[in-house]
C-alpha cells in the first residue's frame, strides 16, 4: 500500500483538522480497504481517547438523566 | 456475586430499546463525558444539551455502532468531543464540520479501537499520563488547542502569531510522541520511554 508517509497524520485525520489534499489520500485509502490506514487510524483512535480521557470529570445535574430518558420515546 | 454489565453488554441493550441499559451506560460514562464537554465549550446549558444528544443519538444509532464492532466509550468519546468542538467553533464564527467528518469516517469501515485495546490502555492508564507530562509545554500548548479546541494548524499559527510551518512540525512530533510511547507502553513497539 505504501502509505507509510501517511504515518504522522491519522490523528489529524480523525480529529478533522487536516488539511483536505492529505484527508483526500487518506480518506481514499480508506475506502478502498487498506489495512495500513486502517491499522493505523484504530491506534490514532487510541492515542485520541486517551487525550481526551485525561479531562477531568464533572458530574452533570441529576435532572439531567431523566430528561433524557423522558425523551428516548420521542426520538 | 453477578458481574456489572460491560459497556458493550449494555450498548447491545439499547440496540434493543431496553431503557435500562441506557441509564446504566449513562451512570457508567457521563461524569467522564460531561467533563470533557465542559473542557470545550464555555456554556454549561450547551454541554447539558450536547450531553443528551449524545445519549439520544446513541438511542438512536445503537444497531450500527453495535455492528461496527468497535468499543462504545470511545464512540461517545469522539462523539461527544467533535459536537462540543463544533458547538464552540459555531460561537467564534468559524467553520463547523468536526461531527459531520467523523460521521462520514464511521461509516467508512470497521476501524474503532475494540473493547479489550481500551482495557490495555485503562490498565495503563498511570503510566500514560507520566509519559504525556514529559512533552515539553509548548507542544503540550499545541495538543490542547488541536485536540480540545478543534483548532486546525492554520488557525493556530494565526493565533500563536508563529509560521504555520513551525506549528505542523510541532504539533505532529507532539501526537508523534505520544503514539510511539502509547506503543511501548501497550507493548506493540519496544522503546526505551
Amino acid at each position: 500500500m505504501e502509505c507509510q508517509y501517511l504515518d504522522d497524520v491519522y490523528e489529524l485525520f480523525l480529529l478533522g483538522l487536516l488539511k483536505p489534499k492529505e484527508a483526500t489520500e487518506v480518506k481514499e485509502h480508506l475506502e478502498r480497504g487498506c489495512p495500513y490506514c486502517k491499522d493505523h487510524l484504530r491506534e490514532a483512535a487510541q492515542s485520541v481517547y486517551f487525550l481526551l480521557s485525561v479531562a477531568k470529570g464533572r458530574k452533570p445535574p441529576n435532572s439531567l438523566k431523566a430528561e433524557i430518558l423522558r425523551s428516548l420515546h420521542r426520538t | 456475586m453477578p458481574h456489572e454489565p460491560t459497556a458493550e453488554q449494555l450498548l447491545a441493550g439499547i440496540a434493543q430499546h431496553d431503557g435500562q441499559a441506557l441509564a446504566n451506560l449513562y451512570d457508567l460514562t457521563a461524569t467522564n463525558l460531561y467533563g470533557l464537554i465542559c473542557e470545550i465549550v464555555s456554556d454549561h446549558n450547551a454541554a447539558q444539551n450536547i450531553l443528551k444528544e449524545l445519549f439520544l443519538r446513541l438511542w438512536r444509532d445503537a444497531k450500527r455502532i453495535e455492528a461496527g464492532g468497535g468499543s462504545v466509550i470511545v464512540w461517545l468519546t469522539l462523539d461527544a468531543r467533535a459536537k462540543a468542538v463544533d458547538w464552540q467553533r459555531g460561537q467564534n464564527g468559524l467553520r463547523t464540520s468536526a461531527h459531520s467528518r467523523l460521521q462520514a469516517l464511521s461509516k467508512l469501515m470497521s476501524w474503532m479501537p475494540g473493547r479489550a485495546d481500551m482495557a490495555d490502555i485503562d490498565k495503563r492508564r498511570h503510566l500514560l499520563e507520566k509519559l504525556v507530562h514529559r512533552l515539553p509545554k509548548p507542544q503540550t500548548h499545541l495538543l490542547e488547542l488541536a485536540v480540545l479546541k478543534g483548532f486546525t494548524e492554520t488557525e493556530i499559527a494565526h493565533q500563536t502569531e508563529q509560521p504555520p510551518g513551525r506549528i505542523e512540525h510541532e504539533l505532529r512530533a507532539g501526537l508523534r510522541f505520544l503514539r510511539h510511547r502509547l506503543r511501548a507502553v501497550m507493548g506493540t513497539w519496544s522503546a526505551n520511554i
